[in-house]
Formats: C-alpha cells, structure tokens, sequence
C-alpha cells in the first residue's frame, strides 16, 4: 500500500503538470518516488 | 554471412554485387521470425544496390537501422502508435554518413516504444526474440538491430544507447556493441530519450567490423590506435563488478579475468566507492529528462502512449528540481571519480548485464537469492557509462549454462574510442568466443 501522503502529492504535483492523474498508475509511481527519494539521501548522507 | 569489412571488400573486388548482397539480406529476413523489423525495405534497398552507388568503405553493404532514426525513403516510428505514420523529409545525420558511405538501408528495427525501457516488447510493433532460444527476450531498446545481426539478417546496424540500449541486447544476443563518448556521434534526427546520456553506435558481430562503421559515423577522423601487447593494457576491476551476479554470468566473468591474466594483461584493482550509491541517482536524470522531452505527448495523446511508458513518464515530471539537482550533484562527482580512476587504467571491465536473457515477459529476475525489479537489475553496469558520458562496449565472454550467450563490458575512457575499440580487439582475440553467424 503506498503511502497517502506521497500518493496525494503525486496527485498534485502531475495535476499541476497538466496531467491527468486518472491515466497513470499512482500506486506505482509513488513507490518508485520513495524509493528514488531514499536512495538520493543515502547519497548525500 | 561473411563479416561487414569482407562483404565491403567483395563489392569493391567485383567478386559479388550489391544486389547480391541485398538479395542475400532478404533471403535470410525471410518473413522475419524473430520480429526484428518493423520495416523491411526491400523495394528501396533493390532499388539502391542498382543506383550509382557512392564509392565508401561500405559501398553495397546492407545496414539495418533502428526505427528512431529518420528515413527519407521509410516510415520512422520510434516505436510510437504515434509516429505509425511518420515519413521523414530527410535523413538522421547518420543515417546519411553511412549511406555516404555506400551502405544500404534494409529496414528499420523494433524497439522499445520510444525507446523507454529494455525489452524490445512494444505493444504496438510486437515483441522481438532472441535467436538464442525464442522463449528469451533480446533486451533492448536496441534489440531488432541486435537480433538482425545475431540472425545473420545482415553483418551490422545502427543502435542507439541512452542507458545501455545497445550494449544490453548485445551482450544479450552474443554480438558486439559500442555505446561512444556521449557527443562524439551527432543525434540529429534522432528521436531523444535523455538529452544528457543519447548516444548512437555501432552493433556488428565482431570488434572489427564495429570499428568499420564506427570510422563512418564519427565526424573527425581519429586514427586507430595499434594494438599494443597485453602487458601493456590495463584492466581496471572493483568489487562492485562481482556483487549481485547470476552464478553463470559469475563464472564467465571470473574465467574472463582469468583468461586475461594468463595472457599477461594487468588486472589492476581500483577504489570507486560511488558506484555502489549511483544509480538512484543515475535513475532520477533518466526520469526526467524522457519526461520533459515527451511533455506534450504525455498531455495530449496520454492514451496513445503504452501504460508502462505513461507511468515512467509521469514519475519523471513529479520528481523536483531539488532532487535533480541532488542527482547531477552527485554526477558531476561520480564522473569526476570515473575519470580519475581511467587515468590509472586503460578501461574497466565488467559484465555488462549480471544474468542471461530472460524469458518474454519477466518482471523479476532473481540473484543470488533476492528477487529484484528487471528494470533495476538490467541496466546496473550499462548505467555507469551512460551517467558519466564515457564510451563502453559490450563483447561476448562465453554462455551460460543453457547455451545464452554472456557479455563482457570494456569502459573507456572519454574520446577514447580509438584505445577501447583497441583493447577490446586485443580482449577479443585472447578471450576467442565469437557468435556464428546466424545463430539460427
């Protein structure tokens, strides 16, 4: 299950882009954001 | 099929004729089994091997082309439902030096839609198979043009790498293929994936046959470097290249380096700590810049666009600017470190995928006991060239235990074409694995 907070972001932010969000898979693109997200930090830590 | 410099060297003898060679290219397409082409252009290429053709190193030689790269004589589909019916008005820049160059377009090769991902299994155009054994992908993006070598359809072709879309489905398929410098090869005409990392190159069956082609596309004629002994060649190694590996792709990559040392090249061990930390980061420049380049597909024609694509797309356009500029701040350290390393070695050598192809459709391949994402595990070593803009190349190592070929990846170091393509000869005679031509 994919963290609300991040899905209601992805909502907003691919809205803002133009995007229609019920054309993409928000659940997957959520899961691939925290995973890009911990791995920048990681990075930087 | 005899090699692409013995095909160039029977044309310019008299000994065959282009049409012979065309007719010899289409004989073996047949009808095309292993759906390496979305266009066959026999009409075109017939009526090509009968024109005055140009007097080049490649004069008569049939070349297959991926299909993002425009044709003025054939549709250029990037792989799109989109562009199905997109006829070009002139050339891709490189399309043009090879037919300069004498050489013959066959057709267009299958790819991943708009070159997004690594299979070679587009909903639209259908999914390409490896010759190896059908039930297997051929990697991609570049995987027609992989598998029109690897068939014997024709002695060489044209791909384009963003992540590793040539190297992947060379090593995948047991052929040779050189991603360059990013920028040394010009892009126009090309449909982009990633500004930063698109780069297009040579796939033929041999390390001599991609320098042909190679000596065609480039814009400054760079001399080719002589071949040195082995014990004057470098070979850089990290314990990264040994970690996550299928345990054939182990054992091939391991006899290499054996093999190797035996034939006196100097194994040197280098310290590259970023590379266990790089591809999130690699990850994020890959998913915005396809993003911000398909923006206006993505907003009008969502639903033309393949589910998988769409979803990668948008992941690119909700990833902030702060996280890209993280990202690039890390690749301007990483390819500092990679450059600095190349300075004490001639290249790095590494596997160039960690496991043989797959089965058509897999989502997961498992290593060393952990499951991991295909889309992850596939570009792990390919990724390292493409972030840091250096030129590598993929030859074949050996197969694995059920007979699928295992490629072995040489990073050079940056306008270092001349040295890899080398060194790559030398690693090609020592380790003595070559794919017969036409697998099938």
């Amino acid at each position: 299950m994919s963290d609300p907070d991040i899905t209601a972001e992805v909502v907003a932010r691919l809205q803002l882009s133009g995007v229609d969000p019920s054309n993409v898979d928000i659940g997957f693109v959520a899961d691939r954001l925290v995973e890009l997200r911990a791995g920048l930090a990681a990075v930087h830590e | 099929m005899i090699s692409l410099r013995d095909q160039a060297a029977a044309v310019a003898a008299g000994s065959v004729t282009p049409a012979d060679l065309v007719e010899q290219s289409l004989s073996a397409i047949g009808d095309d089994p292993f759906n390496a082409f979305i266009t066959v252009m026999a009409d075109s290429a017939r009526a090509a091997a009968l024109s005055d053709l140009p007097e080049g190193p490649l004069r008569g030689v049939p070349i297959a082309v991926k299909d993002n790269m425009a044709t003025r004589d054939a549709v250029t589909t990037s792989g799109s439902p989109i562009f199905a019916e997109h006829h070009p008005s002139v050339d891709a820049r490189v399309v043009q030096r090879i037919r300069d160059a004498g050489a013959i377009v066959i057709g267009k090769t299958n790819l991943d839609e708009l070159t997004w991902g690594g299979t070679t299994d587009n909903p639209t155009f259908g999914r390409t198979s490896n010759p190896w054994n059908p039930d297997r992908f051929a990697a991609g993006s570049s995987g027609g043009s992989a598998v029109a070598v690897a068939a014997g359809y024709c002695a060489a072709a044209l791909g384009s790498d963003t992540g590793g879309s040539i190297r992947l489905p060379a090593a995948m398929n047991g052929i040779v293929g050189l991603r360059p410098t990013w920028g040394r090869i010009s892009v126009e005409g090309v449909t982009p994936l990633a500004w930063s990392m698109d780069s297009v190159g040579p796939m033929a069956s041999s390390v001599d046959d991609c320098a042909l082609l190679y000596s065609v596309l480039v814009d400054d004629h760079e001399q080719p470097t002589r071949q040195r002994p082995n014990r004057n060649i470098r070979l850089g190694v990290t314990s990264f290249f040994f970690e996550s590996l299928d345990a054939d792709v182990a054992q091939v990559y391991r006899r290499s380096l054996d093999v190797l040392d035996d034939a006196e090249f100097q194994l040197w061990n280098v310290d590259l700590p970023d590379l266990a930390r790089y591809i999130p980061p690699w990850l994020v420049a890959h998913m915005v810049e396809p993003a911000v380049q398909h923006r206006d597909l993505l907003l009008t024609r969502p639903l033309d666009i393949a589910p998988h694509v769409r979803d990668l797309l948008a992941l690119g356009l909700v990833i902030s600017g702060a996280e890209l500029d993280s990202a690039q701040r890390f690749r301007a350290q990483f390819t500092a470190s990679l450059t600095c390393a190349l300075s004490d070695v001639d290249v790095l050598v590494c596997p160039t995928v960690p496991f043989p192809a797959v089965p058509h459709g897999s989502m997961t391949v498992t290593l060393q006991d952990h499951e991991v994402p295909l889309f992850e595990a596939l570009p792990r070593f390919t990724g390292i060239a493409s972030f840091a803009g250096l030129p590598a190349l993929s030859l074949p190592a050996g197969e694995s235990s059920d007979g699928l070929p295992i490629g072995l990846q040489l990073i050079g170091r940056p306008g270092g074409e001349a040295d890899l393509l080398s060194v790559a000869s030398s690693v090609e005679d020592v380790l003595d694995w070559r794919t017969p031509q036409g697998v099938i």
